[in-house]
């Protein structure tokens, strides 16, 4: 190889050593930027690393090769005839002419070697690099960064925990200060949340979270106590690093102390640990309304769509359905578990579902009523919350729902109108009947002729039940009894479709028939008349044939409507013909029969789980009380003070402030009264905290001196609830004078 | 001579005169030798001499003397350019500094006028001028709370109504009542520039002395000045309270556990049957309810009855009751239909039935509550009150009875209306309460106690109150001269702060006071005194143009006269005739 070709070796290493320093200087600019933002040197390596590798599989400088480095040659050095590239080759496999060339371009390369630039950006590279590393630290300087670092964290001067020595103060030994403090809090992990450091010492956190302190000193301290409500724990040391870990159940006020290694207590300041409560989901259904009826030839399908959501994430949702059938006392329930129509996203924080409810796929039939309410859980563990929504209704109407029902099933009121119409018409005529002489004859007559009309209206309805067509029913006995008699032809003729064929069997007649009279009397309805006897087998036997059987009701239910209409025709009569007070009575006996009617339909059943004991009849209604003893009971519920210990501390201040120094039994006191101050103060945080400390100082501490008693006691005195008004018994003097006066007055009062 | 001679010896005249002329009638007697010559003349001339100067010496005499000498006394608060317009006035006129204490008697005692400028002298130094010509030339008062009133002794739950009036001499000033720690309470702004009344109140919470502030800021909200509103807050006293029914009712639950919520002790005894009862200990231990004793009713404060139960008691029954209501019982009627158209003197004179409203609205929110459809007419006598508008109260001796057209309170309760509920029976029970009699009775109207300056205590006492101080000391009581059960004691304060004093009889009744700076209340004493003097000066004190002054005439010359004489008497026998 000739020393030229070694030399342009020589320059090509060059060459691509110059493009590696660029992408170097790149990766180098990037790298620092990155570090100044991020504070984290791994993060700075990685982005160094990347720019690096991404610039070098673009830019490629590897493959710079000879031949390149000849042309470029060639393109900067005119004096080289483009022949750079014959010094590449042996001079053995030249011609001759190429080898005088390549002789000529090695001499002239050696005299032109000073003149070689090789083409580099080095230089705007490391402008960029610059100008990256000088963006990275104006950033930093600009207050710009990102946080990677989940260890270390810096505490602002406003956040220190600062300690107060609770025993006299000795100047001449340092105490040991903090270096470090750090609050990690560990949210349960259906939250999904990440943890977090911080140095703040006043902390809202999530019911379940687990909560972590550490703090560091910078001399060798003996033991650190967390003090949390009235627990005093004490904290692990790990290499004068002291940690203890707390689950938040409720919230509470919490301090540190700590004994240092010459025996000395400190004592923190009070801060407060509040505790927030994960909500249960909350569930809506828009558009769908509360109570709803389908006729029942419609189709009976409900279709909504319900939204629910949940802070943290939701992890099951159903529909709880209860059809109940029947009525009265033979209602009956069946509860069903429905699960919506679209899948449920556990975890999801808003979710919303579709459901489609076919009442008829649930083999509700008329009159039967669909109660259904949404119920979700959430994530939460060990017990998830529960949440429900309102209860919606849906009924699939009756055809009979105009019978009149005896009782009422549902929870709104639906008692057929006409039960409300005798009631109403007698309201009615009362009232027309107050007013006579005060309107007009003709008003009142209009209005008498009206509620005859209401009257009729409200028989015929009750007509209907009876299996009546017309309105010649319940009318008076004398009319049917005169048609009975006036039948001159019944002697005559087989009626044996009448009332009275017990008549024809007891009659006597001369023309003989082919009719076997025997017949089985078992029409049953010889209480048309009122006359006849009762067939025995009426009760248990189907009759389609007789008009007057075919009412849905009990025979004797049907005598009692018979008559109640009988009232009713004789009220109307009354008010057709303008003497409401005659109608009166007969619409009071209507509304007491429609009364019997209702009471007579009632089924009672046996109460289910209490069983009173049987009366002795022996005993009954004696009138012996002589076992019977007075009663005698004695409590104390007056309400708990629960301010006590906060007043008697209130008025201990004063002579504790005088004197200097806290005794035991009042240290103990002080105790008592933080207790209590400790409620309020979790309810409002950040209001009573200055209170707290200074009852600790005083419970805890020999030297009072640093408690301000005025602020104390002012927040002693806001933390007292108002006194609400209550009778208390006044104070006079035992004065003669007064009591003299009194009696005279009485004197002279009579 | 119009000079006269005044003796100024505290000696009645005549036993001095007396014991002169048997002094010499004994002279005499001694002198006597059977004979009255030259020298038993002499001799009874010279023991007269002597005996009158005896008995000069004895009486003080002194002559008056006219003059027209005046001075005017500086007291505090006096203005320099009044003093110089009144010496430019009358030349001749001294100055003389006023000391409230200090003794000005030989400064005054040649004056006839005395000039007062200033605030006016303190009340026990007007003897020493009561007998000049005082012309009195006060200030006008600067702003400033002239006058305050409030008691200083109150129960827990009280409100402390601070009222006053107050010199604006500004625009649109304010006064702020605050807590011992400066949070505000109340406040009012004074608007117009003269003497205004004002009232501030607020809630009492707990019981303990208490130094409360009253601030003047005037119209720029700058403090001009801060005073303390010292009180003492004690603790309520719980009550006992009977009821009795003639069947349970809701009523009487609701207020039976309303009453044992708040500490009193409470018995109950309703009827479950014949001759069959209930009874009931709140808070209390067992006691005998069937009958009514002297001895059941002394401890009880309050008596409630049902109208079956009032109007079932025996004659007898009813006599112990009615002793025991004179004796300071309180007996209230829960009432009923039949109580109230009960042909009773009072009610049916109190009571009239209408056809009205069968509820009435109370409280602030406009609570509706029942009531029998009676209203209230004005009070006929003295001994009947009203209480509100839905109560009447009778007294009867010591003690009183009411009751009430309001019916099924328990309502309140259950539409959770507990405060209406609350205000109504605290003033149906407290008007008709046993009141505690004390035997000590401490007054509590605004008392200022000063560093320094006497303190005066007034008490109530049926015996003698002996009163010592809480650092040891005795304080002398004195009697009021015409309220034989009216006393009081002075002292002077000699620390800043709470001090106590306590009394022993049957009980021991300790009294708090609070002791200030004198330079507190500075406006309120000024106005006093200036008041005070007003009044003392300007009410006929100053004897008419009194310009004679009495000068005594030195006893030396007396006692020379009674020397010489007594010389001779003696020397003449010595040395012969």
């Amino acid at each position: 190889m000739t020393t030229e070709f070694r030399y342009l070796n020589g320059l090509v290493a060059k060459w691509r050593t110059l493009h590696w320093l660029q992408l170097f200087l790149l990766a180098l600019g990037t790298g620092l930027c990155v570090l100044f933002v991020t504070q984290n040197l791994i993060w700075a390596s990685f982005w160094f690393t990347l720019t690096f590798a991404v610039f070098a599989i673009l830019k490629k400088p590897w493959k710079l090769s000879l031949k390149q480095l000849c042309r470029t040659l060639d393109a900067q050095l005119p004096i080289l005839e483009y022949s750079t590239e014959l010094l590449l080759q042996n001079s053995k496999d030249l011609s001759v002419v190429a080898q005088l060339q390549q002789q000529k371009v090695a001499e002239r390369l050696g005299r032109v070697k000073q003149d070689i630039r090789l083409e580099h950006r080095l230089g705007l590279f490391g402008l960029i690099a610059v100008l990256l590393a000088g963006l990275g630290y104006g950033l930093y300087r600009a207050g710009v960064t990102l946080d990677f670092s989940p260890a270390q964290t810096k505490v602002p001067m406003e956040n220190n925990i600062s300690f107060i020595p609770m025993d006299a103060v000795d100047t001449l030994t340092k105490a040991p200060t903090l270096t470090s403090q750090q609050v990690h809090i560990r949210y349960p992990k259906y939250t999904k949340l990440a943890p977090k450091v911080s140095s703040e010492m006043n902390i809202q956190v999530l019911e379940g979270s687990t909560v972590s302190w550490q703090l560091q000193f910078d001399a060798p301290v003996d033991t650190v106590w967390l003090q949390i409500d009235e627990d005093s724990q004490p904290m692990k040391n790990n290499e004068n690093v002291f940690s203890i870990a707390h689950q938040v159940q409720n919230s509470a006020v919490y301090n540190f102390k700590f004994q240092d290694g010459t025996g000395r207590h400190y004592l923190s300041e009070v801060y407060a640990l509040q505790m927030m409560s994960d909500v249960p989901p909350e569930i809506s259904i828009p558009e769908l309304r509360q109570f709803s009826s389908f006729e029942y030839d419609q189709p009976a399908i409900l279709q909504f769509t319900c939204k629910i959501t949940d802070d943290f994430g939701i992890a099951d949702a159903a529909i709880v359905a209860t059809v109940s059938k029947g009525s009265g006392e033979s209602v009956k329930f069946r509860e069903a578990r429905l699960a919506f129509d679209d899948q449920i996203a556990v975890g999801a924080k808003t979710i919303s579902l579709n459901k489609q409810i076919d009442l008829k796929k649930m083999k509700m039939e008329m009159g039967d009523e669909l109660y259904f309410y949404v119920e979700a859980k959430d994530a939460k563990t060990p017990r998830p919350n529960i949440a429900r929504s309102e209860t919606y209704f849906a009924v699939i109407k009756d055809t009979l729902t105009d019978v009149f029902s005896v009782e009422s099933t549902m929870a709104a009121d639906l008692m057929p109108d006409y039960f409300r119409s005798q009631r109403q018409l007698i309201l009615d005529t009362e009232k027309l009947i107050k007013q006579r002489g005060k309107i007009k004859a003709q008003e009142f007559n209009f209005t008498s002729n009206e509620l005859g009309y209401d009257q009729k209206a409200l028989r015929l309805k009750y007509g209907r039940f009876m299996g009546d067509e017309s309105e010649v029913v319940g009318s008076s006995e004398a009319v049917q009894m005169g048609s009975v008699k006036d039948g001159g032809l019944d002697a005559y003729t087989h009626d044996h479709d009448g009332d009275n064929e017990h008549h024809l069997v007891e009659e006597e007649h001369d023309h003989d028939h082919d009719h076997d009279h025997e017949h089985d009397h078992d029409d049953g309805n010889t209480a048309g008349n009122g006359q006849g006897q009762a067939d025995p087998l009426e009760a248990y036997v189907h009759n389609h044939s007789d008009p007057e059987a075919s009412t849905l009701f009990a025979k004797s239910l049907k005598a009692m409507l018979k008559e109640a209409m009988r009232e009713m025709w004789d009220a109307e009569l009354y008010l057709r013909l303008y003497e409401p007070e005659k109608s009166l009575p007969y619409q009071y006996k209507a509304l007491k029969r429609i009364q019997e009617i209702k009471n007579s339909a009632r089924i009672y059943v046996h109460r289910i789980g209490f069983d009173p004991p049987p009366i002795k009849e022996t005993k009954r209604l004696t009138g012996d009380l002589d076992k019977i003893g007075n009663v005698r009971r004695i409590s104390e519920p007056e309400l708990e003070d629960n301010a006590k210990h906060i007043k008697y501390a209130l008025k201990s201040l004063d002579p504790i402030f005088a004197k200097g120094t806290v005794s035991k039994e009042e240290q103990h006191l002080f105790v008592n009264a933080g207790n209590e101050l400790a409620r309020l103060a979790i309810e409002q945080p950040g209001k009573y905290l200055q209170a707290l400390q200074y009852l600790k100082l005083l419970s805890q501490a020999e030297d009072i001196s640093d408690v301000n008693f005025k602020l104390l006691a002012q927040q002693l005195y806001d933390a007292i609830p108002n006194k609400p008004i209550a009778p208390k018994q006044g104070r006079v003097p035992a004065n003669t004078m007064n009591q003299l006066f009194l009696e005279q007055l009485s004197i002279h009062g009579q | 001579m119009d000079s006269s001679i005044e003796f100024t010896t505290a000696y009645p005249l005549w036993i001095v005169i007396l014991g002169a002329l048997l002094l010499w009638m004994g002279f005499l007697w001694k002198e006597w030798q059977g004979w009255a010559d030259q020298h038993f003349w002499l001799h009874s001339l010279v023991s007269l001499l002597a005996v009158f100067a005896l008995a000069a010496i004895a009486l003080r005499p002194a002559l008056s003397h006219k003059t027209e000498d005046a001075v005017v006394l500086q007291t505090d608060g006096y203005q320099e350019s009044q003093l110089d317009s009144l010496m430019a006035a009358k030349p001749g006129l001294e100055p003389l500094v006023y000391v409230p204490g200090k003794n000005i008697r030989e400064q005054v005692k040649d004056v006839s006028t005395v000039f007062v400028i200033g605030d006016g002298l303190a009340s026990s130094d007007f003897g020493q001028i009561a007998d000049k010509n005082v012309v009195l030339l006060p200030n006008k008062l600067p702003q400033g709370v002239q006058e305050v009133f409030y008691s200083n002794q109150l129960v827990a739950g009280d409100t402390l109504s601070l009222s006053g009036y107050y010199q604006n001499t500004g625009r649109n000033s304010t006064l702020v009542l605050t807590d011992g720690t400066g949070t505000a309470l109340d406040s009012i702004v004074v608007h117009q520039a003269k003497k205004t009344g004002f009232q501030l109140k607020t809630v009492t919470k707990t019981a303990g002395n208490f130094v409360y502030r009253l601030l003047e800021k005037n119209g720029t909200g700058e403090v001009l000045r801060q005073e303390p509103i010292p009180f003492r807050v004690h603790e309520p006293e719980k009550m006992r309270v009977v009821i009795l029914n003639e069947f349970p009712s809701f009523e009487t639950k609701y207020l039976k556990n309303f009453l044992a919520e708040e500490g009193h002790e409470v018995m109950v005894r309703s009827q479950i049957t014949n001759k069959k009862y209930k009874f009931e200990y709140l808070n209390t231990s067992q006691m005998p309810l069937y009958r009514l004793t002297e001895e059941v009713l002394a401890n009880v404060d309050i008596l409630l009855v049902d109208t079956e139960t009032f109007l079932g008691f025996s004659r007898s029954t009813k006599g112990i009751l009615d002793h025991a209501v004179k004796n300071g019982l309180g007996l209230f009627l829960q009432p009923s239909e039949r109580l109230l158209t009960a042909s009773s003197n009072h009610l049916s004179q109190m009571l009239s039935k209408v056809n009205g409203p069968k509820s009435a609205t109370m409280g602030l929110l406009g609570s509706k509550v029942e009531k029998y459809p009676f209203t209230i007419g004005r009070p006929t006598q003295a001994t009947e009150m009203q209480i509100g508008t839905y109560g009447v109260v009778f007294q009867q001796g010591q003690g009183r009875m009411a009751t009430t057209i309001l019916r099924n309170t328990f309502q309140l309760k259950l539409k959770g209306e507990s405060d209406t509920y609350r205000q109504i029976w605290t003033s149906l029970l407290e008007s008709v309460a046993k009141q505690e009699q004390a035997t000590i009775h401490f007054n509590d109207h605004t008392n200022f106690a000063f560093l320094g300056r006497p303190f005066t205590i007034g008490l109530q006492s049926q015996k003698s109150p002996k009163m010592q101080h809480g650092d040891g000391y005795l304080i002398a009581v004195s009697q009021h001269p015409e309220n034989r059960e009216q006393w009081s004691a002075t002292t002077i304060p000699k620390k800043i702060g709470w001090n106590t004093v306590s009394v022993e009889q049957d009980s021991l009744a300790t009294y708090s006071y609070y002791v200030m700076e004198p330079n507190h209340w500075q406006t309120v004493q000024r106005f006093q005194r200036n008041r005070v003097n007003r009044r003392f000066f300007a009410n006929g004190n100053k004897v008419e143009a009194m310009n004679v002054v009495y000068r005594e005439i030195p006893l030396y010359w007396f006692f020379m006269l009674f020397l010489g004489c007594s010389a001779y008497l003696w020397l003449y026998p010595k040395l012969g005739r």
